[in-house]
């Protein structure tokens, strides 16, 4: 059992526990946390009872006293979560003690484990500090213990979301300024998205239970995509990305299993598979978009043999993966569905097969965030003129493939040929790219 | 226990290491000289997995670098030349944290920390923060960490920089107490006669190039060709200096009359070389000293790096 017990030890936790906690900032950080929502808490209670003084309206006054102090930590987290982590591993760089963890015997998974645990520790911490403030609500009513519960889970979620983009980000960058840079500016658009979602989610009404689910699985997705990389920007592993692809498939079929699911047994939900299904297909497409041959020769070698590295595996598994959803949806528009995928299949395909040259140059990414962009900023123009008939809100179905659909499914205004030569020249500036890189790599290599 | 098979590293255009070829036996101390920037510490970095190399080979203990970094890392431990640590922290915490990275079992921490605390002799700081050590503290602790795991090779790298006259002395006591305990030790350093004393093998590297490696008594052996030999004489020292001129195997014949001394070199056998002290004992010179120069691991460096500089 001692044994057992032993084999869970992180030595970088219990370091970080006692180096962390021992340090006069975090010990001001917590108490500015608790000062500040008590701030908060008071004004609002003001603001609560003004206007619902009567002891009926008290529920009332306890929903808007819950809510200030929401919102106020949801915003202190934004502030505060990444930073627990932004600097833990390029800290170590530039302190210059990463080489000597490195030469120990501990796994990259180890190093981030044990960062990231640190951060949760603290977050933890300061959501259990603000709970004798938020109980005030239970006397006031109109907040009941699961609602309160949820409250301080989704809290949870993104404090522990936002520290472990930090700490992907730190894992990636060699400079602590770098990381927290580019974490904060990443979450000031990730914030963004995911305030939307949140605001759907905590003020829609009726929303199914089949929604919570699918949007905890994709919080848990990211959570592990985003504890992977960090876990291969510390030592690159042709393993590493298996597993990546493992959690993304394993994810896409459990969250396709359930808009399934939903589609045949409860009625007039079927929109929902397209609103669940489309984020998975994104992130598998950043799956792709992240440069993944690993430049450590022996681990570039394992890459180049396994089926990562073969553009038939990512033209089947992104043409299956993105018509899946489509012919589960019931569609008529099968010509339109096939095409689509193929063509954007092929595309990514060669965007994946562009990783796979010795130096990976940028223009994969660059193809597929073109790709990307051309797909979801439609999506997000035509959110108001929500059909479930026309698909003009998806994202999946936006842009040039849209007009595919509509026109199989009769509406159409002009011909699919314009989607099909848009695909056809992305495909070919790609091909065209990847012999151009493919020429320079071989002469560069005879140079070596 | 160490080899290196045609090891080359380009950074760019910039060629770090070049075809580096390198064995170490079990149980050397291996010395490793060169000017800044020939390609030590690249060369150490990839011995400790830390960098692979961009073509060629090393081994370390029959294990590949590029194949099973994991199992080196087991028999290995490493001193960087530059290294942090963590502030808040204790001695014994420190070290307790790398026992758990290199998988002690927690029972027989306590006792491995104390080993390496006396080796380093830093019981007495034990309880100390490590913030408030000195340098050569710290380059101990460093050393002690990298102990912990009772590693068969030592990669240090400029293990010495940075320290007072004393705490070099106490760090190469130190290093000679774990050449004794069999260690296989391969460490640079910029203070050569230090190597001199505890190191039975060097590498000379320069421009990312390895000049010479081999014992260090061979290696001497194959530079002094010429025996340089210094003389003391009471009198008559320009007469000694003429004959000296016209001897065989004798040349560039110095003499400085202010301090009675003449430096010759010699390129003959000894017994050649016992003729000519013999003949300068004669009464007529007053023969006071008669010393051939010791060549020191300095001037050995200076001489074999000299020829590639210029």
């Amino acid at each position: 059992m001692t044994g057992w017990v032993e084999k869970l030890e992180n030595p970088v936790l219990v370091k970080e526990m006692r180096v962390g906690f021992r340090e006069k900032k975090v010990f001001y950080a917590l108490i500015a946390w608790v000062v500040i929502v008590a701030l908060v808490a008071s004004i609002s209670s003001l603001a609560a009872f003004e206007g619902n003084k009567q002891l009926d309206k008290l529920p009332e006054a306890g929903k808007y006293f819950m809510e200030a102090l929401f919102w106020v930590q949801l915003g202190l987290l934004a502030m505060l979560a990444p930073s627990l982590t932004t600097s833990a591993v390029s800290g170590e760089r530039e302190r210059k003690s990463f080489d000597m963890l490195l030469t120990t015997h501990l796994a990259p998974s180890e190093l981030i484990y044990g960062k990231f645990g640190f951060a949760a520790s603290f977050i933890i911490l300061a959501l259990c500090a603000t709970i004798p403030l938020e109980s005030i609500v239970f006397f006031l009513g109109g907040v009941s213990l699961l609602s309160f519960l949820t409250t301080k889970l989704i809290l949870l979620v993104f404090g522990l979301l936002c520290s472990l983009y930090g700490l992907m980000m730190s894992a990636r960058e060699n400079r602590s300024a770098y990381a927290t840079g580019q974490t904060y500016l990443g979450l000031v658009f990730i914030c963004w998205f995911g305030l939307m979602g949140l605001l759907g989610l905590r003020y829609g009404e009726d929303i199914p239970f089949l929604v919570y689910f699918v949007v905890g699985l994709t919080l848990l997705y990211i959570a592990l995509f985003l504890f992977w990389k960090a876990v291969n920007h510390l030592e690159e592993r042709a393993r590493h990305l298996k597993i990546l692809l493992s959690i993304g498939l394993v994810f896409y079929v459990i969250i396709l299993g359930t808009a399934a699911f939903a589609q045949y047994n409860i009625p007039d939900i079927d929109s929902a598979v397209w609103a669940i299904s489309g984020p998975v297909h994104y992130l598998l497409f950043g799956l792709l978009l992240n440069p993944m041959r690993p430049s450590r020769q022996i681990e570039r070698r394992r890459f180049d043999k396994s089926f990562l590295s073969r553009p038939v595996f990512w033209v089947l598994m992104l043409t299956v993966g993105l018509m899946l959803p489509l012919t589960i949806c019931d569609d008529d528009s099968a010509l339109a569905i096939c095409l689509y995928g193929l063509m954007a299949g092929l595309c990514s395909a060669w965007f994946a097969r562009g990783l796979s040259l010795k130096r990976p140059s940028r223009y994969p990414q660059v193809l597929g965030a073109v790709w990307l962009l051309l797909n979801v900023l439609p999506a997000f123009s035509a959110f108001d003129s929500f059909d479930r008939y026309s698909h003009s809100w998806h994202p999946a179905t936006i842009s040039p493939i849209t007009m595919l659909v509509h026109y199989a499914d009769g509406y159409a205004s002009s011909t699919p040929n314009v989607a099909i030569a848009f695909y056809l020249g992305l495909f070919m500036v790609g091909q065209a790219l990847h012999i151009r890189f493919q020429r320079k790599n071989k002469m560069r290599e005879q140079g070596d | 226990m160490i080899q290196c098979r045609g090891i080359t590293k380009v950074y760019g255009d910039f060629v770090a290491l070049d075809s580096l070829d390198l064995e170490i036996e079990k149980g050397d101390t291996f010395g490793f000289i060169g000017p800044n920037g020939a390609g030590k510490t690249t060369t150490m970095r990839i011995l400790s997995t830390l960098l692979e190399p961009s073509s060629g080979t090393a081994t370390v203990g029959d294990y590949s670098v590029l194949e099973h970094p994991e199992e080196i890392r087991k028999l290995l431990g490493y001193m960087p030349d530059k290294f942090g640590v963590y502030d808040g922290m204790k001695v014994w915490e420190y070290l307790d944290f790398f026992a758990g990275a290199y998988r002690l079992p927690k029972a027989s921490r306590p006792q491995a920390i104390a080993d390496v605390l006396e080796l380093t002799e830093l019981s007495q700081k034990r309880e100390f923060f490590v913030e408030a050590l000195s340098t050569g503290m710290r380059q101990r602790l460093c050393l002690a960490k990298t102990l912990l795991h009772d590693p068969q090779v030592l990669i240090l790298d400029e293990p010495a920089s940075g320290l007072d006259p004393r705490a070099r002395i106490e760090m190469r006591e130190l290093l000679k107490e774990l050449t004794r305990m069999g260690k296989t030790i391969m460490i640079s350093s910029h203070i050569l006669p230090e190597l001199s004393d505890f190191c039975n093998r060097i590498g000379v590297l320069e421009a990312g190039k390895l000049i010479t490696a081999g014992k260090v008594d061979d290696i001497m052996a194959t530079l002094q060709s010429d025996r340089r030999i210094t003389v003391k004489l009471l009198r008559e020292i320009e007469k000694a200096a003429e004959w000296l001129q016209n001897q065989e195997h004798v040349s560039d014949v110095e003499l400085e009359p202010e301090k009675s001394t003449l430096r010759f070199a010699f390129s003959g056998e000894l017994d050649d070389l016992a003729l000519v002290s013999q003949s300068l004992a004669d009464p007529t010179y007053g023969l006071i000293g008669f010393e051939e120069d010791k060549t020191d691991l300095e001037d050995l460096f200076l001489k074999v790096t000299e020829g590639i500089v210029r």
